[in-house]
């Protein structure tokens, strides 16, 4: 898992430049918030515009679509497997299951 | 080419009803992801690299279906990820074409025998398996990145046309592709009895895991060139002869990225089938909240410089073929005869 990328929680240029990488991170994060409550799931989605800006997740546990206010985000952490991180196995014969999680024989962490 | 007049007429009709309200922006075929999971891994593609609860999640049919009467598109391509591992693909198809709605369903063809022994589908001349095809067998197992896949895939659009449905075939083109090879490959589908063959070359997906094969603008140029000059009139595509005459380097348009809008488990996305900027929760915010002049090559966007992708160009094409009496004699002429 990757380590966490410091948020401060002050700043709102700050936070947004996390979300905004977030966002474009393929794999699972942690956001912490003002009232201490990490939510961890998959960051689908940003409104970073006007004065409703906001983050949306599909919870990993619930599977829960939520959104939080950037003004409620204290820290982002990058908590998940990159899962478009560059393989090393280009090429070579792909996984039976491909990247479909239901496939026989894979497991839940390995799409 | 490959279009049967039904759908030909149906596409063109619908254009010149928008041109008519004087739509500037309109969509013209409604790519639809239920699922994001798929049965392979491919090099080149940057659609499934996502956290396993993420793959785990698909659409309902009611909210496929809500987000085709809201795009209004008059084709729908049900791509993904693998549409067949949908577990309602047979419902969502039969509704789609019960309203009219022209379907392309893109698989890989590993369950295709499967769901067509099973019953899952009914031939319709709405709708089409497009079967993804890269190349001859060498080529297309490589790209696919398991052996096997392309006899796999052969056997079921053999069983597809036994059963009457309409089979066409859709390829990727990257830089490792070799002209005579892909010639002898469009050969090979057409002895298969398939309706008609579209091509496009990859984009460069920043997920993708091979970076290294994706086609710039004048490699890319120089590619349909070499494949498409002198074309034998037996091969048929199922796509826009201008498009093809645009990969050739024989006309240039700018992206249409709203002419094949994207409805997924994300929402609407912006702006365009290859780009992820965000999502809009609606159709109309997608249309009207996105700032499309950021978008296509002369916006100078770095990302769009050298693509020249189907769901970018074919819209600009079909757009040019009602925009004029040349357009409409070009394409015309290129159906007729064959030569691009």
């Amino acid at each position: 898992m990757s380590a966490s990328a410091r948020g401060a929680g002050d700043g709102g240029d700050e936070i947004a430049a996390l979300v905004e990488r977030a966002f474009h991170y393929r794999g699972d994060v942690t956001v912490r918030t003002a009232a201490g409550v990490e939510v961890v799931g998959y960051l689908f989605n940003r409104n970073d515009r006007g004065e409703d800006r906001c983050a949306q997740l599909f919870e990993t546990e619930t599977g829960r679509e939520v959104a939080i206010a950037y003004r409620d985000i204290r820290d982002v952490l990058f908590t998940g497997r990159d899962t478009a991180a560059p393989r090393q196995d280009t090429g070579a014969p792909g996984p039976v299951g491909g990247s479909d999680p239901e496939a026989p024989g894979r497991t839940a962490t390995t799409p | 080419m490959g279009l049967p007049a039904a759908q030909a007429w149906t596409v063109a009709s619908y254009v010149l009803k928008q041109r008519l309200r004087g739509r500037e922006r309109y969509p013209l075929v409604l790519m639809l992801e239920p699922v994001l999971r798929c049965n392979l891994a491919c090099a080149g593609c940057g659609k499934i690299q996502y956290p396993p609860h993420v793959l785990r999640r698909a659409l309902t049919v009611e909210q496929c279906l809500a987000a085709v009467e809201e795009c209004g598109a008059p084709v729908v391509s049900i791509p993904g990820g693998e549409p067949l591992l949908y577990p309602h693909i047979g419902e969502l198809v039969h509704e789609l074409t019960s309203r009219n709605k022209y379907v392309y369903l893109c698989t890989n063809a590993i369950r295709l025998k499967q769901k067509l022994k099973e019953g899952v589908f009914e031939p319709s001349k709405r709708l089409s398996f497009s079967v993804h095809m890269d190349g001859l067998r060498a080529e297309h197992d490589l790209s696919v990145c398991r052996d096997g896949v392309y006899d796999i895939a052969v056997d079921a659009i053999g069983e597809a046309l036994r059963r009457g449905f309409r089979v066409t075939t859709n390829t990727t083109l990257f830089n490792t592709a070799e002209p005579m090879r892909v010639r002898d490959f469009f050969d090979a589908m057409m002895d298969l009895g398939v309706e008609g063959m579209m091509v496009s070359p990859g984009y460069s997906y920043d997920a993708a895991p091979d970076q290294d094969s994706f086609l710039e603008r004048e490699k890319t140029v120089e590619l349909f060139s070499a494949i498409m000059e002198g074309k034998p009139k037996r091969w048929r595509f199922n796509q826009s002869p201008l498009f093809l005459q645009f990969l050739m380097g024989k006309r240039d348009y700018e992206c249409t990225p709203w002419g094949n809008p994207l409805y997924t488990i994300f929402g609407w996305q912006r702006p365009c089938y290859l780009l992820q900027d965000g999502y809009a929760a609606t159709f109309s915010e997608l249309m009207d909240d996105t700032q499309w002049e950021q978008y296509g090559r002369s916006s100078g966007n770095p990302s769009c410089q050298d693509c020249m992708v189907h769901c970018g160009y074919e819209p600009s094409a079909v757009h040019a073929t009602f925009s004029s009496w040349r357009g409409l004699r070009d394409s015309a002429v290129a159906t007729v005869t064959g030569r691009l």
